[in-house]
């Protein structure tokens, strides 16, 4: 199951509204037994990592560590965010 | 003449980092004036990018979680270098780090943060940026952040 995170915002920065975009996710997200929860973040122009830090989590205990990933992007602000969330 | 398409949400992030640290860490606890002032300049090939609040401060935030932090200089390298949050017990104070983790990646990059009596710098511009803000008064509170970026 993709989550396109563009239709979050192209900016996505800040922890209360990563949460609230999480609790959003979580409510529309109906994902089969087992099946993963794809991180699509195509037309994003930039990622705070405040903002994933709140979706991951959110999502990630919800689903569990291994059903959350993320599709390749170029966008270094993924990837930088994700080296310090992540490391 | 702007920024590398590459850079771009590099520059956006970062600046977003700091701005929001100014309302997560002064909510419910503003001196006087809520919120904080945001500004951008490009001029000859550099970009200036400026975020300061009238809050409480790095030191008064962070000894919350962690009352050994000696002085206001100690705080803010806490605040850049450590994995530490004034809102602990959540699970959070990782966006400073990524600021410096960005503005040391590149020579074309600088920061600097004073906040009291802290003023520290980071990257290779990084003592322009501190140039620049020594030539103000210290507040008592409050923090200032001067990033700049290179358009070349």
């Amino acid at each position: 199951m993709r989550i396109r995170l563009k239709q979050y915002g192209e900016i996505l920065t800040s922890r209360p509204a990563g949460r609230e975009a999480a609790l959003a996710m979580k409510a529309l997200l109906r994902p089969a037994p087992g099946e993963l929860i794809e991180l699509d973040f195509d037309g994003v122009l930039s990622v705070g990592p405040s903002w994933l830090d709140e979706v991951l989590a959110a999502l990630r205990a919800e689903y569990g560590r291994e059903r959350v990933i993320f599709l390749p992007t170029k966008n270094l602000s993924v990837i930088e965010s994700l080296k310090v969330i992540d490391p | 003449m702007g920024l590398k398409e590459d850079e771009l949400p590099l520059a956006i992030s970062v600046t977003g980092e700091v701005g929001n640290n100014s309302f997560d860490h002064n909510l419910g606890n503003w001196r006087d004036v809520p919120g904080c002032w945001f500004e951008t300049q490009a001029t000859g090939g550099w970009l200036w990018i400026c975020v300061a609040d009238r809050g409480q401060g790095v030191f008064r935030s962070l000894t919350r979680a962690d009352p050994t932090i000696p002085n206001e200089p100690a705080a803010l390298v806490a605040a850049f270098e450590r994995t530490l949050s004034g809102r602990a017990p959540e699970n959070r104070g990782n966006g400073l780090k990524f600021v410096r983790n960005i503005v040391v990646a590149s020579a074309g990059r600088g920061l600097a943060c004073r906040s009291g009596a802290g003023l520290v710098e980071y990257g290779r511009l990084g003592s322009v940026c501190r140039k620049e803000l020594a030539r103000f008064p210290a507040e008592p509170a409050g923090t200032v952040t001067l990033i700049l970026w290179s358009l070349k």
